[in-house]
Formats: structure tokens, sequence, C-alpha cells
């Protein structure tokens, strides 16, 4: 029967744990996105987007091959019709130049506002007759400029200026035989869908990309093939692919890990049992989270369940030590250790939860919280729920070969640990500059193959950089487009230079209310246009009244109000504009929530200082706010930034923890082996990522967090005073032993991943596990009568294994 | 008629009725594939190898002008699929069509378009490049074709497939005989129409093209 102070550890345990599973329940929000786990770039420069995506970050690019090209144009017209209706899609390109008749006539009826071409002279007597002039060779020719019948309505051929403005910001492909766009060898169609800002969630652009593969697969073509590229496509893919290799990874860890448990306890309890303190853990941490952050990131989920792996060595050093003893008894004799070892690396993680980086701050706290619950589930209610035989007579001792080395042999390991980290100290000194990779691509497990289309499909499309792009900020709407004309000028001129190759700005779709009035009163009042028309028709021969619709559409613009971003129509125009002005609440630039902000997107880049320094010099000269953004740089020096403010807390850490085993063990020797043994785990393993020929990202600082965690547990127990007497000895190596082999055996798993991230923590793991153990074993101080006959016989400096034979 | 005997026997039921209709069937789907023969042979007629050019004249019905527009030029192709379209006269130009790239000569000025950029014109390369190569199958994924005549005397309706082309080409005849295409009519939206008549060697009527009929 356990007695009263354990049932109430149980007691209050389950109450935890209901606490924690309805605070899930209720408040628990899973979030996916890597815009919330890493600090937003564009949160900082002033931008909404997507932190992997740039301009970009909304459309999804689609090809279609197989078949032949009539075929893929039927089904690239088929598809883009089915979708146009879809609430979560903002528009559907796929080179169709001719708009439709209603869309044609919202142009129409603003053209004398929105074209650049409107000015007093084009209106001039002269300007007009060669209009008319071109307009009457129009109509003779088999290629002419202009469609016929527009010409009465346009005879100066604003919708020719329009057209080509409205048709480039969502691509500009190789229009093929069957007028849809294509890529230049001609053998895909292409088609770019843009994303409404409401479907931004992962969640909603997978059930997007459902959408697509249905209204495709409706077509029923059997020869052709439908390809999803873009953000939303590779974001869900990796997603899919990280979902399918986790799975997979956990089921056959936890499969190796039973079978492991199960052959060094021959008894099912232990199995089940290591789970609990893990589990506890787990839970208690996502709520920790939720409750502080309002939400859970899926990665720092992941790799804090990941980190959090150390805290299943606790049940397994309790269990191991159990022996035919009372749990009980045994978890109290092992508290100071397990104190010690949980305390400090909970007091690393404290450290690293006191970022600017949302995600590592949700991880840090996650396994803070972990770590501290799971060992006192593994002190308090682990032995109460052990099965009443299990709690009597014990657990069988665990069968697990043990290296015993003698101590000379330990010795002279030492000098070689010693030879070792001097000489894994010259291999990180020697790295100059230090071989990090800061890339987000790095960090972002996304398939090879998904980012090659993406690429591909991106030049054929001719869209804009993803990566730099021009901000403006302003006050108000009409402010950002007067900025943005203003800009016009240098972008011009960096074209010619050939810094860019083109450029898009929202005051090329909707010019400022100043230039719409100016266009306005460029035009001629309807009795001067009248005479001016009537003179053409007579020298052209054109029907007297044929250009009647022009003298009303002319006059009705002159009285028009100018067009603002509220009062544009539904149609092309509004959706030219959309990606290139966002309002106040359409963005989460940081300090600037009340401005708007207009995004000029470059093309073809090949310049960043030329146009960095144009546009510093115009801004300069302006007085306005405009820069580049480099969205690379910028999420690259963000996360340099981070790494360093981590690498600062990591050492600031290892003065806490020094300090903190110093005040807990009042063992100055003692706190110096554990130190050292799990620096010397750390150094090696680090020089041999290095000697791998491996650029270290965020990724492996991850897995070395956790490897100071398992060297600190190792450490910690291989040096308990109690640990001392032969026996316990054994016992502590034991359980020692099995928590090494269990964690090297999981990571040795994951190391076989074919996704990098997963590669990354499962052989930086497995190595800090391989070293860590080493160097605390070797490290640890010897046991108390000199070497046993049970524990002789190993040569200098080698680390025997033998088995362990039942007692 | 084959279908005229049967209707003179009593009404046949059941099995024998099925039996008949499926006896029947061949022979009425055989019907349309009667005319496509004879299409074929107009494409084989039509079919060209080597370079080749014809002399037209068109006259052109155009609402917004005062009177009728009367141009003449020539007809060029090039196998493979080289079409050249030039027009005499005060706006005359020259037009020459390879692969999908345009070359546009007028008054010494050269400009370079590509072909997708003015579908009207894009259609008329389509169709004059399908017949004069012969590809059937090319005519028929850009019109709907209706045949009517022989091999002698043939004429040809055809109307673009293409939603957006339907909006500004209505429809085009083309009539000739044998391997010689002596007109083509053309109906535009908003009542434009044109007349092409193309001058054969063996021509006995050398007097000016009358206007395109229209409604």
């Amino acid at each position: 029967m356990p007695s009263l102070p354990s049932r109430a550890a149980v007691a209050l345990w389950l109450a935890g744990l209901l606490i924690a599973a309805l605070i899930l329940g209720l408040r628990g929000e899973m979030a996916t996105d890597l815009g919330r786990f890493m600090p937003d770039p564009g949160a900082e420069a002033g931008l909404p987007l997507d932190i992997d995506a740039g301009p970009g970050a909304r459309q999804l690019l689609l090809a279609i091959e197989g078949g032949d090209a009539a075929q893929r144009a039927a089904a690239s017209d088929g598809l883009a019709d089915a979708l146009r209706g879809d609430a979560a899609i903002a528009g559907v390109h796929n080179g169709r130049g001719d708009f439709d008749p209603e869309a044609l006539e919202a142009i129409l009826d603003l053209r004398y506002l929105l074209s650049p071409a409107v000015t007093p002279e084009r209106f001039s007597r002269e300007h007009l007759d060669s209009a008319f002039a071109e307009r009457r060779d129009d109509l003779s020719s088999a290629v002419p400029a202009m469609p016929r019948e527009l010409i009465p309505r346009d005879p100066t051929g604003e919708l020719l200026e329009l057209g080509e403005r409205l048709r480039d910001p969502f691509g500009d492909a190789t229009r093929g035989e069957h007028g849809v766009w294509t890529d230049p060898a001609g053998e895909r169609a292409l088609l770019v869908v843009r994303i409404a800002p409401a479907a931004e969630g992962l969640e909603e652009q997978t059930g997007l990309l459902q959408r697509v593969e249905q209204e495709f697969a409706a077509l029923e073509d059997a020869d052709l093939r439908l390809l999803q590229a873009g953000p939303p496509a590779i974001a869900v893919a990796s997603r899919e692919r990280i979902r399918a290799e986790v799975t997979a990874f956990s089921l056959a860890a936890s499969l190796a890990l039973a079978v492991l448990l199960l052959v060094v306890f021959r008894h099912p309890h232990p199995v089940w049992l290591a789970a609990i303190p893990l589990g506890s853990g787990i839970l208690a941490g996502a709520a920790v989270v939720t409750l502080v952050f309002g939400h859970l990131h899926g990665i720092a989920l992941a790799f804090g369940i990941t980190v959090l792996g150390v805290a299943l060595d606790y049940p397994l050093h309790l269990f191991a030590h159990t022996g035919r003893r009372g749990a009980a008894r045994v978890a109290g004799e092992l508290w100071p250790a397990l104190v010690l070892g949980a305390g400090s690396t909970a007091l690393v993680y404290a450290l690293m939860a006191a970022t600017s980086f949302p995600g590592m701050a949700q991880l840090g706290l996650f396994v803070l919280t972990g770590i501290l619950v799971a060992a006192a589930v593994t002190r308090w209610v682990l032995p109460a729920l052990l099965p009443r035989g299990a709690r009597e007579k014990g657990l069988p001792e665990p069968r697990l070969p043990l290296p015993s080395p003698s101590y000379r042999g330990q010795l002279a390991g030492r000098g070689l640990l010693l030879v070792a980290v001097l000489a894994a100290l010259a291999v990180l000194l020697s790295r100059d500059p230090f071989p990090w990779n800061d890339q987000l691509t790095a960090l972002n497990p996304v398939p090879e193959e998904a980012i090659a289309l993406d690429r591909e499909l991106r030049d054929a499309l001719g869209l804009p950089d993803v990566r730099h792009l021009l901000l403006i900020r302003a006050e108000s709407a009409d402010a950002v487009l007067q900025e943005a004309r203003a800009l016009e000028e240098p972008l011009e001129a960096l074209r010619e230079e050939g810094a860019i190759t083109g450029f898009e700005h929202p005051a090329r779709i909707l010019p400022d209310t100043a230039t719409q009035r100016e266009r306005q009163a460029a035009l001629p009042e309807r009795d001067t246009l009248a005479e001016h028309v009537e003179r053409a028709v007579r020298d052209h021969g054109f029907q007297a009244e044929a250009f009647t619709p022009f003298l009303d559409d002319v006059e009705r613009s002159r009285a028009m109000d100018p067009v603002t971003p509220a009062s544009l129509p539904d149609g092309p125009l509004r959706q030219a504009l959309e990606p290139l002005l966002l309002a106040p609440g359409e963005h989460s630039a940081a300090g600037h929530e009340r401005a708007w902000i207009g995004q000029v997107l470059l093309r073809g880049l090949n310049d960043a200082d030329a146009v960095s320094g144009h546009i510093d010099r115009h801004s300069a000269a302006a007085g306005t706010r405009v820069e580049l953004v480099d969205l690379r740089a910028t999420t690259e020096a963000m996360v340099a930034d981070f790494r360093t403010a981590a690498l600062t807390r990591l050492a600031l850490a290892a003065l806490a923890v020094t300090a903190l085993l110093w005040l807990l063990t009042r063992d100055p020797g003692r706190s110096l082996r554990i130190v050292t043994a799990v620096a010397a785990g750390l150094l090696l393993t680090t020089a041999s990522l290095l000697l791998l020929g491996i650029e270290l990202t965020l990724f492996h600082l991850i897995a070395l967090m956790l490897v100071i965690g398992l060297g600190l547990d190792y450490a910690v127990f291989l040096g308990r005073p109690g640990a001392m007497e032969p026996d316990e000895a054994r016992r502590t190596r034991r359980s020692v032993t099995l928590c090494a082999l269990s964690t090297g055996l999981v990571f040795a798993l994951l190391a076989l991943s074919s996704l990098p991230v997963l590669r990354a923590l499962g052989l930086t793991v497995a190595l800090g596990v391989v070293f860590s153990y080493m160097a605390a074993l070797l490290l640890a101080r010897p046991v108390n009568p000199p070497p046993t006959s049970e524990a002789s016989g190993p040569g200098p400096g080698s680390l025997r294994s033998r088995i362990q034979p039942f007692p | 008629m084959t279908s005229g005997k049967t209707t003179d026997h009593p009404r046949p039921r059941g099995p024998v009725r099925l039996a008949l209709l499926a006896l029947l069937a061949p022979l009425w789907l055989a019907l349309p594939t009667a005319a496509a023969d004879d299409l074929d042979a107009i494409l084989a007629a039509l079919t060209l190898d080597e370079p080749s050019q014809m002399d037209f004249s068109e006259v052109r019905q155009e609402p917004m002008l005062e009177s009728r527009e009367r141009q003449s030029g020539r007809i060029a192709f090039e196998p493979p699929d080289t079409l050249i379209r030039e027009t005499d006269g005060r706006r005359g130009e020259h037009v020459r069509i390879e692969g999908r790239e345009l070359t546009l000569t007028r008054d010494d000025s050269v400009r370079e378009i590509r072909l997708d950029e003015q579908p009207g014109l894009e259609a008329f390369a389509g169709l004059f490049r399908s017949l004069l190569q012969g590809d059937r199958e090319a005519l028929e994924a850009g019109f709907e074709v209706e045949l009517d005549g022989d091999l002698d005397a043939w004429e040809l309706e055809l109307r673009p497939r293409d939603r957006a082309l339907r909006r500004a080409i209505i429809e085009i005849t083309i009539q000739g005989h044998e391997g010689v295409i002596r007109r083509v009519d053309t109906w535009e939206a908003g009542n434009r129409t044109s007349r092409m008549e193309f001058a054969t060697e063996d021509a006995e009527d050398p007097s000016p093209a009358p206007p395109a009929e229209h409604d």
C-alpha cells in the first residue's frame, strides 16, 4: 500500500495533468508557420510577409505537363475558370491577356485618370491628328496596333498604355500558340494563383492545394499532370514530409527503446513506466508555454520533445538503481543527484527562455518546465505507480554490458581525453570564419526537388525578385502613391544602368489623387475636342459620327471623382494593386501599425548596392521613407544575432551552472569534474561535426544544448558521493550506461533520416552521447576501494566491456 | 436512301428493330465520314510543297469609314510554315510570319511582333497554314468546319472555336476549286466584313471583286 505522502503526490500529479490537459484543450493553439517561430524579418523591416517568401509569399505556381499544347492550354483555361470562384483565391492568371468584357469596361471607364500618357500635349491638334492617322492605318492593316472595335472610344490608345501594366504584375512568361503562358520550351502550361490574405494559414493552404488537385482531376485528362510550386506548395509539402518522417521515426525509436528496455530489465513495467515522467513533462511544458505565449509552436514542440529526451534518463536511473530494494527509498537516495542534473539543465534553458527569439523562448520554457516536472514525477510519483509486486520485491537487476576501467586505465584514458580535447580546441580555433550557416533554407526542411521546380517556374514566369524589394511607408494611401510616383524616375535610371531589368510599384496601377487631377485638367473641353475630331474625320475619311463615344468618354472623365484604393472597382485593377499597397490593418509591421505600406517589386536585380545607393540618395533628397529590403540578408542577420545571443547565454549558463553545482554539492572538486566532463563532451562533439565538414545551423545548436543536458546527467550521476561504494558504483555505471545506450540508439536512428534537420539533430546528439559518456566516465572520481577483482584486467586506456553476470 | 426503304416496311419490333438499328448505325455514322473524305481530298489538293504565291484583291466594309476600302496584294507561302502578306498602295505593308514571329514592314520601318499579340491575324495565319500544309487536325482544332460542295467546287464555312476569338471573328467562308482558293469572306464583329478574291492563272474574269454580302 503506498504511503500517504506518495498517495498525495499521485493525486497532485493527476490534478496537474488534468489542469494541463484542460489548458491545452480550452486554450491550446498549435502554430505551424515558420513566421511565428522566427523573429519576423518583415516585422522589423515593416513588411507583412511570410518569413521565407518575400513578395511571392502568397503565390501558388502551377504547371501542367504531358499531352499536347492544345490539351495543356484547354486544361489551363479549365483550371483557371474552375478556381476563379474560390474564396481562398485572390486571382488566377494563366496568360490570357484579353480581359473579360466587364473588366475591360471598368478599365476603359477610368483610362483617362490612370493612363500616364494623358498630358495636355496629347490632346493638342497635332497629336490628335497623328493619332487619328494611326487609327486610320489600323483599319487598313493586317496588324493593327489597336483592336478595331476599340477605335471609336479610344483613338488615342490609352488602353494600350494600361494593358501592358496590368498584364505584367503577375507574370511575364512566353505566351504559347494557344494564348496561355508556357515555359520557354513550350512543354508546360503555367499558371499563377494568388492566395487571398484570409487564406494565409498552412491549414487553409493545404485545403486550397487539395481543391486545386481536385479541380484538375475533374478536367479528366489522363495525359496531363499538374505540378505545384511556390511558397504555399513548398510549405505544405515539407510539412507532409516532416510529418511522415517524424511518425516513422517515432515508431521506430519507441520500438527500439522498448526492445532495449525489455532486454535489459526482462520485465514489462520499466518499459511503460519510463514514459511517464517524459509524458508528464511534455504535457506540463505544452500547457505552460500555451499559458505564457497564447499558443504553442509546432517546431518548438517537436524540438522540445527531442531535447526533453534527457528526461527519459531519470526513470532509467531509478529502475537501474532499484534492484531488489524499495523504489521509493532509492528515489530518495537519488534525489540529490536528480536535483543537481535536472536543476543545472533547467538553468541552461531558463537562460534560453529569456530571449527575444519567440520560438527559442518557447523551446526554453517548454524544456525547463518539462525537465523539472519529469524530475519531480520520477521522485514522488513513479515509485507509487509501481505495481505492488515490483514495489515490494523490486525490479530485476538490469543486464547490460558494462565498461569497467581500472584505475590505471582511467588515468590513461584521462590523458587521451586531454589530448583529444586539446585537438578539438585546435580544430575549433582553426576555423576562421567559423562555419556557421545562417540561411533560413538550411533551417527549412524543404525537399530539394521542390526548390528546383519552384526556381524553374519562377524563372519561366518572369516573376519579380523574391529576395529584394523596396518599401515605402507613409501615413495615407495617397502619400504612398505619391512617393511611389516619385520613385519612377530613379527606378527608370536604374533600369537603364542595368542594375534591374524592371519594376512594379503601386502608382503604376493607381496614381495619387493629385496626379489624377492633373490628368483631368489635361483633357480638353468637349467643344474644343469636337473641333479637332471633326477635322480628323474629314482628313482621314472617317464617318462623321464615328468618334462620338470618344467625345462622351473624355467629357465624363473630366467630371469624375478621382479613384482611390477604396473606390477602385473589382477586377484586374484591384487585383494588380492589392499586393502592392497594404492598408494599416493588412500588415503586421512592428512600430508602423498605422502606416500604409507600398511595395516596389524589382525584376532581374543584379546590383543591389547600386539600387540601395540610388534609392538612399533619392530618399534623402526627397525626404521620403523608402528603403531597399534584402529579406535573405535580414533573416540571416537575425539568425546570426540570435546565435550570438544564444552563445553568450550559454557562456553565462556555464558560469551559472558551475556556481549552482558548487552551491549544491559544496564540493569544488566534484563541481569542476562535472563541468569539465560536460565541456569536454561538447568540444569533442562540435569538433567532430566540423571535421565531418558540416556547417553548423541553429539545429546543431539545439542538439548541442541537449548534449549539455545529457553530459550533466552522466557526470552528476557518476560523481554521486553515494556511488563511491563498489555495489552502488556498479549500479550507477549501469544506469548511466543504460541512459547513454538508449539516447544514443534513438538519435542514431534519427541520424538515418532523409531530412537534413533531423539528420543534424540525430548525428549531433549521437556523437554527443558517446563523447559525454566517455568524458563523464573518465573524469568520475575513482571508486573508493581500488579496483576489485570484479573490475580488473582492462588494458591501459581501454574501455573494456563485458556482460554483467546475473546476480 | 437507305433509311427511306426501312420506313416502307411494317414497324419492326423488339430484337428485330434493334438488329436493324445496329445494321443501320454504321451507315448513318458513315455519312459525315463521306463529307470528311471530300475535305481530305480538298486539303490534299491544297497542300503545297514548294514556295507559292497568290495575287489577291480585297474589299473591306468598315462602319467607321465613309467608303469601302479596296486593297490589292499578294499572299505567299514558303514551306514549312512561312506566310507573307503584302499589300500595295498608300497604306501598303509587308507582313512576314515565320513560326511565332511576325515582322511588319511599313514605310521603311520594320517591327518585330509576337504573333500572339495579334489574335485575329494569328487565327488567319493558323488557318492558311493548316490549309496549305493539308493539316486537317490543326484546321479542326481551330475551327468548326462545315463543307459544302465537292472537290470541283467547294465552300468551307469556318467558325473559330476559341471563345475570345469568336468575339472578334464570327465566320470565315472559303470558296475554291480543287486545289485553288478563289475567295475568302470574313464576317467580323461590329458589322465589319471583308472579301478577298484570288486571281487564278486561268482566271477568265479579271473584273474587280464585288463587295461582300453580309447581314
